[in-house]
């Protein structure tokens, strides 16, 4: 797997991992409450064609629902590519992490 | 706003995003927009909500997910298919197509080059700093009855000037030399400007190495680009010197700083310049004597001053200090204008001026040129209506409005122009070295393709669209369906304005022609005039600044008459003026001192008397020759051998005539021949000797090569200047020559587009006709009665307008006789010509088109439906 995620990307395919199928509205809250700063949904936009694109993750269209003023969602959901990748991101962040010393920076 | 409205997202924002968003993106933003919406209201309140809301919006708009406007879409369709339409029919119609679309870029170019050359004369001096300030200072000298124009001052008038009143801010004087300069192992003659501080800041110099912030003391120089870049030291150029040859020895100036080369459409230019200070220092009179009138000078006026009152201040300023000043008249010129103003002379470091005549002779030329090859356009569509008129009906019944057949012609028109201007531009660079040749200019491709042009380049090209399909646009998009299918349609007016069309192109081509003859015959005549003398075989040697007096030159003369093929060597000084006065007349005559080898020279003949050396042995000391002119102003002298003038050099002794020479025109004969004198010159004082006139006996036959020889010898490093007085002589004429060319080509132009425009015309008739005339070939009528059919139609315009083109063409070119003192009439020949062409031309299209018929069988034509 050779593909490169920027940060905003691996994020909202993390999120997307934690859910069976989510949508913009619901990745903004989840991020906004992780890490307690707001986001744009445009940029969400972005990043989901974007991830679509690179084949991470698929979507399908939803129901309508009343708030949205009857207008359906596209939801979205990690592909098993998706999945791969974003453990293959993480171990290979773990073997970083194996080897830096944890002498110097533990007590702060 | 009610409540229910705030709470909900802004509705100009949703519609926003509903108009320009693609559809299958709409759903999923506009969605995921509304309920974070609703989310954020509960949360951040109802500001913060609306305005977020808003924010993305305008941020979810990408490339990918804008929609292609559809009322773009349904224009471009609509465009697309008008372009099919219009080049199809281009297609269908070939040959009158190519003849309509070269037509009009031989226009397109010529009116281009009318633009670039005239946007080229009126931009001059635009760009120096201030320059609605800047004035240049002349002075006009009367002299007897002759106003002389100086383009002079004095340094100290001049400082007199600024320090007395109170609107003059500044003063830049210069002057302008040359000397002997150094480069690399050669030498060159080396024009350059002494010049005050204040002028390189008027000139708005941009320096690319050093400065001029100090220029000022002696020895220092700077130079343009180009200069350093001649020297081999671009780049390096500063604190490196460059040799001017003073007198006899090499003087190194300090380079201080290098400009980017002055613009060609300055006034002002030198590519090196020298500190003011050596003009005053060359002699302590320079900066107190008021009448050495050899600097130019440059006043920066305050804003706003009123310069004729500034002008009357100056002349009353300079007037209050002498008794004699009333001969002086001080003129102010404005630099913005100076380039075209009258009585503008390019003297002393200023470039000469323009030539108005000329540029308003290109516009009108091109204009003109642009007009016909419109009409043609214009006739061609308005002729084609038959064959347009069923598409119309087809197109209308289809449920197209007027304005829809309207846009359909007129994208035609566009198109047509379109690609006439992408021939034009290939035709622009083929022609451009001949164009740039005969105003004196470098134009190229690129000259063209800059952005102060582009506008008026493109603005051309929509303009001709525009005029060419106007009117045929409108009449055909009028068309009833019913007649048209019928073949009914009639165009009512357009077949007489068509008629006009005709009538005004001919007319225009007529005159052109006229005009073109007339320019010529004058050329020719003046060329030969007989002007009083031979200038065959005689060559000038023109000595420089260094070489003027007359130990410098003698070794030379001595060294030429060795030549055997040298015949006469006469060294000749410039003209200077004087004035003859008695009782009853007072006029200025024009003096010249000669040796007695000069009339022989010239082959100047004598009427009367003794040539001056004859007459010095006969013991007549001021003896003097006067020309036949000189008699006829002095009225009352009828002896003139050995009467004594009130005419002398010094103004102490006076002169006796001695002999009389026959008239001959010193200058172009445009002018009358002016009074004369012709004294001896005894070589005693200085008087400016500023060549060599040789006449050389063998036809020009190795005779360059044994002078150059000869001068080598003696004047090893000075490049010798010479050249043909018959060359010298044809200049004269350049402005007349240049007139006739433009006007020759304009109407060798005109005509050509014209005739093709008629010939398409007639084709297009006749093939309109086509039925009936082959009803009568089949019932057995001649070709002379088909050649008839087409010259009865064609018949009228053109001889309306050889009466209005030969009336306009005597109208303007007798005008233009006007200014010459010779002149030729407007006669016989410029009548005849034009007609003879003309006739030529319309009988010839009538044959050719009549062959074409004679080919076609005519069953086939009687078949058709």
């Amino acid at each position: 797997m050779n593909l490169q995620l920027g940060v905003l990307e691996e994020i909202i395919l993390l999120i997307l991992l934690a859910h069976e199928e989510t949508y913009g509205v619901e990745i903004a809250k989840e991020y906004e409450s992780q890490f307690a700063q707001t986001i744009s949904l445009p940029a969400i936009h972005v990043v989901l064609k974007r991830l679509d694109k690179k084949g991470l993750v698929k979507s399908v269209m939803g129901e309508p629902t009343a708030e949205r003023g009857g207008r359906r969602k596209r939801l979205y959901s990690a592909t098993k590519d998706g999945y791969r990748t974003a453990a293959d991101l993480q171990q290979k962040r773990n073997n970083l992490w194996k080897v830096i010393p944890n002498l110097s920076f533990s007590s702060i | 706003m009610s409540l229910h409205d705030q709470r909900s997202p802004p509705r100009w924002a949703d519609r926003l995003l509903e108009k320009f968003c693609r559809k299958d993106y709409l759903e999923e933003i506009q969605g995921d927009l509304h309920e974070s919406f609703y989310w954020r209201l509960e949360e951040k309140g109802v500001n913060t909500a609306r305005w977020l809301f808003v924010k993305e919006i305008l941020t979810s708009f990408r490339m990918s997910n804008l929609k292609t406007y559809h009322f773009m879409d349904q224009i471009l369709i609509l465009f697309k298919s008008h372009m099919k339409t219009g080049w199809r029919f281009l297609w269908k119609t070939k040959a009158y197509s190519s003849i309509n679309i070269l037509g009009l870029s031989v226009g397109i170019v010529f009116s281009w080059f009318a633009y670039l050359y005239s946007a080229d004369q009126f931009s001059y001096n635009k760009h120096l700093k201030n320059v609605e300030d800047l004035y240049k200072v002349s002075l006009q000298v009367s002299v007897f009855d002759n106003l002389i124009n100086l383009s002079g001052n004095s340094h100290a008038t001049a400082q007199k000037i600024v320090e007395e009143i109170p609107e003059v801010l500044e003063a830049a004087r210069f002057r302008s030399e040359h000397k002997i300069m150094k480069l690399g192992e050669s030498t060159v003659d080396q024009d350059y400007l002494i010049a005050e501080q204040s002028l390189l800041d008027y000139l708005n110099l941009t320096f690319v190495e050093g400065n001029a912030e100090s220029f000022d003391s002696p020895n220092q120089a700077i130079i343009s680009e180009q200069l350093a870049y001649k020297l081999g030291i671009r780049g390096e150029a500063v604190n490196k010197e460059v040799s001017l040859k003073d007198s006899s020895v090499f003087t190194n100036y300090k380079i201080v700083g290098v400009y980017e080369t002055i613009p060609q459409n300055t006034s002002i230019k030198s590519d090196l310049f020298i500190p003011y200070i050596h003009y005053l220092n060359e002699s302590s009179d320079n900066a107190t004597n008021e009448s050495h009138f050899d600097v130019s000078t440059i006043l920066k006026l305050a804003p706003q001053a009123n310069s004729d009152l500034v002008t009357n201040k100056i002349n009353e300023l300079v007037k209050g200090e002498k008794e004699s000043a009333s001969d002086y008249i001080y003129n102010l010129q404005q630099v913005a204008s100076l380039h075209l103003a009258d009585q503008y002379f390019g003297t002393n470091g200023f470039l000469p001026g323009g030539n108005e005549q000329l540029i308003w002779l290109i516009i009108i030329a091109g204009v003109l040129c642009l007009a016909i090859s419109i009409i043609n356009y214009a006739n061609f569509s308005i002729s084609m209506y038959i064959n347009r008129a069923r598409e119309v009906a087809v197109r209308k019944i289809m449920g197209s409005a007027n304005s829809g057949v309207f846009q359909q012609l007129m994208t035609e028109s566009f198109l047509t122009t379109f690609i006439a201007a992408i021939i034009a531009l290939g035709l622009f660079t083929i022609i451009t070295p001949q164009f740039s040749e005969l105003v004196e200019k470098q134009f190229n491709l690129k000259s063209l393709l800059t952005w102060n042009f582009i506008p008026g380049v493109i603005g051309i090209i929509f303009l001709i669209s525009i005029l060419s399909g106007l009117y045929p646009s409108i009449l055909l998009s009028r068309f009833k369906i019913i007649k048209s299918l019928k073949g009914a349609q009639k165009t009512g007016k357009g077949k007489v304005v068509m008629q006009t069309l005709l009538t005004l192109q001919f007319s225009i081509s007529i005159a052109m022609i006229a005009c073109m003859f007339t320019f010529k015959g004058q050329l020719n005549f003046l060329k030969n005039i007989d002007r009083g003398y031979d200038v065959e075989n005689v060559l000038r040697i023109t000595l420089p600044i260094e070489l003027t007096e007359e130990e410098s030159y003698l070794p030379l003369i001595t060294r030429l008459r060795e030549i055997p093929e040298l015949s006469h060597i006469s060294p000749v000084a410039g003209y200077g003026m004087s004035g003859y006065k008695n009782e009853d007349t007072e006029f200025s005559t024009l003096t010249m001192k000669i040796d007695n080898e000069y009339l022989d020279l010239m082959g100047i003949k004598m009427i009367q008397g003794t040539d001056l050396t004859s007459a010095k042995k006969n013991g007549v000391s001021n003896g003097v020759l006067v020309n036949e002119a000189f008699l006829k102003k002095s009225k009352e002298i009828d002896q003139p051998i050995g009467t004594v003038i009130p005419y002398s050099q010094n103004n102490q002794d006076k002169s006796t005539i001695v002999g009389v020479v026959k008239d001959f025109y010193s200058f172009n004969p445009r002018n009358d021949i002016k009074p004369l004198v012709f004294s001896l010159n005894e070589r005693k004082e200085n008087h400016y000797t500023h060549s060599i006139l040789v006449k050389t006996t063998t036809d020009r036959f190795n005779i360059e090569d044994k002078i150059g020889l000869a001068w080598k010898e003696i004047y090893q490093n000075i490049p010798l200047k010479y050249e043909y007085l018959s060359t010298e002589k044809q200049r004269e004429f350049d402005q007349e020559s240049k007139i006739s060319k433009i006007a020759g080509t304009g109407s060798i132009i005109a005509i050509f587009i014209a005739a093709f425009g008629l010939l398409g015309l007639m084709g297009l008739t006749i093939q309109q006709k086509l039925r009936e005339v082959s009803i009568r070939r089949v019932l057995g009528a001649n070709i002379n009665n088909i050649a008839y059919i087409i010259f009865k139609k064609f018949s009228l315009p053109i001889l309306i307008s050889m009466i209005v083109g030969l009336g306009g063409g005597a109208y303007i070119a007798t005008k233009w006789l006007e200014d010459y003192q010779k002149r030729i009439d407007f006669g016989w020949i410029q009548i005849s010509l034009p007609i003879l062409i003309i006739s030529v031309i319309f009988f010839t299209m009538i044959i050719i088109q009549v062959n074409r018929v004679v080919k076609h069988n005519p069953t086939i034509h009687l078949k058709e439906e």
